[in-house]
């Protein structure tokens, strides 16, 4: 069953949470019966796949191995190959099942939301390494964190300390009452978005394109910014209904999304857009990349360094989609203008040729919302396929 | 007159009429675009990654 794909599955929730929501309306601890329910949910979930379900289990045994016997040898030792090959192993599975379909393979590795369990599992192992998760952590804590229903199909990636002070927080009746009504509220947002908004732009504008456009450019045209607006209210919509799920189990998950429409340059937008997966790729693989060129002094120019590091971001997450040219070169797109934007900035800070007032603010969120457009028409496949 | 309407808008009993039209609409929104049918809104395009 996928999860907030129907109003089925919305109903079993509400079944599901309901003693959770009693408990936490009486300022009673609720985490223990959270934990039963995600086990519950899970079983919803993959109870349709048999495949899947094993794949689940094998990753999830593969992923808290890895990450216990690296927080064991960390506290004895700190070597970076050991911490590269942890990092190798706990990736292994995502880019074997991303690989597979294109050997005309079975995917038997692969079920829905492994990408985001990996992403947990690695930041794990880059936390524990850089020092930051230093004491044991308990294997019904990791499994709940790992496997927190909510956000398993498509995130947002939480991180485990800040899920961690939501295990450990006591939370008192009137703080749950507010949790409980942002929860709602949010739930509320996401049919808005998806069922409502998302639904109407993908079955009464998109499909009928060949009717509403006069010519084949104005088609690709209408197709680009009615994708646009069907991915965002899409994925918005999924996220709020995962962050509202976690609100009301007492978790607050992280946002996803805050107005990318209106971001006034490229960086801005991804401030803002598909937030938890951009801060994952900025904490973990471009902020590594700069301190590790910077300490073996390979490249002295700090701008130089910092578009190499954006050339790695965008690649990496457009690979992460898939090896389909249009992902790649949805990257490589996203790298360009980052590259660009970079070098624009540097050359206003010292030249001050772009002014900073209201009509400039609009004209760069004009600007930039095209510009973002038309990379979520390469995106969609339509210019290069 | 724009601090009078901040107060009307920050009223309790406004703000959660104002909520419960909201929600109203959004259920009504969606038994209108469903009926009594489960949700075939079709399935999450992030889902796939």
């Amino acid at each position: 069953m996928t999860p907030y794909g129907s109003f089925s599955f919305f109903i079993i929730i509400a079944f599901l949470l309901a003693p959770a929501v009693i408990l936490g309306l009486k300022g009673k601890k609720f985490h223990s019966y959270n934990i039963f329910a995600t086990v519950i949910a899970l079983a919803i979930i993959f109870s349709s796949s048999f495949s899947e379900s094993v794949a689940l289990i094998a990753f999830t045994i593969w992923q808290v191995l890895l990450i216990k016997a690296y927080i064991a040898y960390r506290k004895k030792a700190n070597s970076g190959t050991v911490f590269c090959l942890a990092v190798i192993f706990s990736i292994l599975p995502l880019t074997i099942s991303k690989l597979l379909p294109y050997f005309n393979q079975s995917n038997w590795v692969g079920f829905l939301g492994i990408s985001y369990l990996t992403f947990k599992g690695t930041q794990l192992i880059m936390e524990t390494r850089d020092g930051l998760i230093k004491k044991d952590i308990s294997i019904i804590r990791l499994l709940y964190f790992i496997l927190f229903f909510p956000t398993i199909s498509s995130g947002p990636i939480d991180r485990f300390r800040r899920f961690d002070k939501y295990m450990e927080a006591e939370i008192t009746q009137e703080q749950y009452k507010l949790l409980l009504y942002d929860g709602i509220n949010k739930i509320f947002r996401g049919f808005l978005y998806k069922f409502i908004i998302g639904y109407s732009i993908n079955h009464y504008f998109i499909a009928n394109l060949g009717f509403i456009s006069q010519s084949s450019f104005q088609d690709h045209l209408l197709y680009m910014y009615g994708y646009s607006m069907y991915l965002f209210f899409d994925f918005a919509g999924y996220s709020n209904f995962a962050i509202g799920v976690s609100y009301i189990m007492g978790v607050k998950s992280p946002e996803n999304f805050n107005s990318p429409f209106i971001s006034r340059n490229i960086k801005d937008f991804w401030n803002r857009w598909h937030m938890s997966l951009s801060f994952w790729f900025r904490d973990y693989v471009y902020m590594r990349f700069i301190f590790w060129i910077t300490k073996k002094k390979w490249i002295k120019n700090r701008n130089s360094i910092s578009n190499l590091g954006y050339i790695l971001l965008f690649l990496l997450m457009g690979v992460w989609h898939g090896l389909e040219i249009q992902y790649i070169a949805y990257g490589i797109y996203h790298a360009l203008l980052m590259v660009l934007y970079n070098s624009f900035e540097r050359f206003n800070k010292k030249h001050k040729w772009w002014p900073q007032n209201k009509f400039t603010h609009v004209i760069a969120i004009i600007i930039t919302f095209h510009f973002v457009c038309f990379g979520f028409y390469i995106f969609a496949g339509q210019l290069i396929k | 007159m724009i601090n009078k309407c901040k107060a009307f808008l920050s009223n309790y009993k406004v703000k959660w009429f104002g909520r419960f039209i909201y929600y109203l609409l959004i259920l009504l929104l969606l038994f209108f675009m469903y009926g009594f049918n489960d949700a075939s809104a079709g399935s999450y395009i992030y889902n796939d990654f």
